[in-house]
């Protein structure tokens, strides 16, 4: 039944437009093509990024134990405890410098800037993205650890980290914002309210999802940084002291980046969980933004 | 047919002002004589006005008397400077970059060019827009948020809130999910809660900007039926595409084409005895 009336349609078709049919042969013939590619594509991407995944967690999963929380390194061995609290405190100080400055200037370009100079800070913004982290971590050494006298430490570090992550805190608040219907704001001023108020009020409550996306991914990129932090952290042994300056602090990547070089099988383990612990805090984070957005779909 | 709408019309026009001292009589004597009398202060007068986005002039000349205690229309073709006169009312368009105006707008006494503390003047000029705007926030506190802000206590709120919710006959529906999302609301719905959170306010005059072109006919009628009660004591501007909304509800109507006012008069006169060829084409049209 159902096929007769197939073929009584393609009859007609072929009998009165034949080049429409070769079209859509080819269109056909194509559209599998790049499908094919495209799935190729992903696949190839997926099995990458699982194979990572595999060996990570394959070779993480037998260093972790308790001990692993509750000793620091000692030379090539020893437990994680020094580098995730010194991981944790350069997090805290560098979403404490860079989520407050990123918000309020993605509000003012997003809500308030003259076009013109909105666009200028949209613009700078970008090229501090664009700029290598080691050169910041560079820059951070000659200024920060020697000319500023800070030395390798946690403050130098924090600091680094939040120019590198504060771009992108820029961009999302200033993209949630803007995405707000007019409305909104319109409605609120309307009603006599200033336009602070009415950000603070029914804006921010619109944006906060979409910014605290921003804040979260900023942090995940933080977390995966190694480069600027040898620059302006330096390394311990020890866990970190409350000291801000002149005491440098451990992290996690650190671990993953010099102890694989290290002819050690201890120092491999370590450095294999220090990456196992890094991806499970990225995809949590991940999965934190996931719930985020899906709140925030429910309003608009 | 054509001579007996001239001649109502001329009597309606004619007997104005006894109309009013009759219907002042019926409805109660001396005192309500007074502020029918009053009813013809001038809340809102508007002189050469002409307004400029850019370079561009959208507005030319205007020329208007608004009273207390009626609604005035405001109706003409697409792009012909409704919304954009209606924002010069509350200072809305001067939000815009590159707005300027030049001429007298003077609202509630006071000229719009010269208010100093633009949010209480917001709060004494309210405003209903187009598409219902509810905030994302509980139905109550749609209502409370600008009174919280402008540091009224929270007793007071919730009556101030409840008070309105009734008068815009939501109360009944809504006193059981005060606390719940207003989105989830039928458009006329929450067109009415967003008239209850203007009235709040308490604002003297009530600027419309169509605001019931999206919504459905019993919807409408239950605006309509609300404006008109609350014209009793405030001045109400609507902007409608509407020409038998206007004329349901309106007593003077003005219309517009190409930045100009072509004709304001009692709306009435304006449609069955047009003075200007211009108005006539319109309503015509309009009409069918
Ligand atoms: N923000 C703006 N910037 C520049 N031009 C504008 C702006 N807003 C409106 N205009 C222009 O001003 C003119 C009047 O627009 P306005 O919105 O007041 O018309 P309207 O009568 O309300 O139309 P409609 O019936 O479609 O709502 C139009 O030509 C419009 O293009
Ligand atoms: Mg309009």
């Amino acid at each position: 039944m159902d096929t007769r009336a197939d073929s009584g349609v393609s009859e007609v078709s072929i009998q009165t437009m034949p080049s429409y049919e070769m079209h859509s042969y080819r269109r056909k013939v194509k559209s599998i093509a790049v499908w094919s590619i495209s799935f190729a594509a992903l696949a190839f991407v997926m099995f990458i990024i699982l194979d990572i995944l595999l060996s990570v967690i394959s070779k993480g999963v037998p260093g972790l134990s308790l001990k692993l929380f509750a000793t620091q390194t000692s030379g090539i061995a020893g437990g994680l405890q020094n580098a995730i609290l010194g991981t944790l405190m350069l997090i805290v100080i560098s979403s404490l410098i860079s989520a407050p400055l990123g918000v309020l200037a993605g509000i003012y370009i997003s809500l308030f800037a003259p076009k013109r100079f909105g666009a200028v800070i949209r613009f700078i913004s970008e090229v501090l993205a664009g700029i290598p982290s080691i050169v910041i971590g560079y820059f951070g050494y000659m200024v920060m650890v020697l000319q500023w006298g800070m030395g390798f430490s946690a403050l130098a570090g924090g600091i680094s980290l939040s120019i590198i992550i504060l771009p992108y805190i820029v961009r999302t608040t200033d993209a949630s914002f803007r995405q707000i219907p007019k409305s909104y704001l319109e409605g609120a001023i309307a009603l006599g309210m200033t336009p602070f108020m009415a950000t603070r009020t029914v804006l921010l409550k619109l944006a906060t999802p979409g910014v605290l996306t921003g804040i979260l991914l900023a942090v995940s990129i933080a977390l995966g940084e190694t480069a600027p932090l040898i620059y302006t952290a330096g390394w311990s042994n020890f866990d970190p002291n409350l000291q801000l300056i002149k005491n440098p602090v451990a992290y996690l990547t650190y671990v993953v980046w010099t102890y694989l070089n290290e002819p050690y099988n201890a120092a491999h383990q370590l450095a294999y969980t220090a990456a196992l612990l890094l991806v499970a805090i990225v995809l949590v984070l991940h999965l934190l933004v996931r719930l985020l957005q899906r709140g925030s779909i429910k309003h608009a | 047919m054509t001579n007996d709408t001239v001649a109502l019309d001329d009597s309606v026009h004619l007997t104005e002002s006894e109309l009013l001292e009759l219907e002042a009589v019926l409805t109660g004597g001396i005192h309500l004589k007074k502020t029918a009398e009053s009813a013809k202060e001038t809340v809102i007068r508007v002189e050469n006005l002409s307004a400029y986005f850019g370079h561009k002039q959208v507005l030319q000349n205007l020329q208007l008397e608004i009273k207390d205690q009626e609604i005035t229309a405001l109706i003409g073709p697409s792009g012909c400077g409704k919304t954009t006169f209606l924002r010069t009312l509350n200072r809305m368009s001067h939000t815009v970059p590159g707005f300027r105006h030049e001429g007298v707008v003077s609202v509630l006494g006071r000229d719009v060019s010269e208010v100093r503390d633009v949010e209480s003047f917001r709060r004494a000029v309210g405003m209903l827009f187009q598409r219902p705007n509810p905030f994302p926030m509980s139905i109550i506190d749609n209502l409370t948020l600008a009174l919280k802000l402008f540091g009224v206590s929270k007793k007071e709120r919730i009556e101030i809130a409840k008070d309105k919710l009734n008068e815009v006959g939501l109360y009944e529906d809504l006193k059981d999910r005060l606390h719940q999302s207003p989105f989830a609301l039928s458009g006329g719905q929450q067109q009415r809660l967003c008239l209850a959170r203007a009235l709040a306010v308490q604002p003297k005059v009530l600027l419309l900007d169509e605001p019931a072109s999206a919504l459905d006919p019993k919807s409408t009628k239950l605006l309509e039926d609300l404006f008109v009660r609350l014209a009793e004591h405030m001045t109400i501007v609507i902007v409608t595409h509407n020409l038998a909304q206007a004329k349901r509800i309106a007593k003077r109507t003005a219309f517009m084409e190409a930045g100009e006012i072509v004709e304001f008069e009692l709306t009435d006169k304006l449609f069955y005895h047009p003075q200007d060829p211009r108005t006539r084409v319109y309503v015509e049209e309009q009409i069918g």
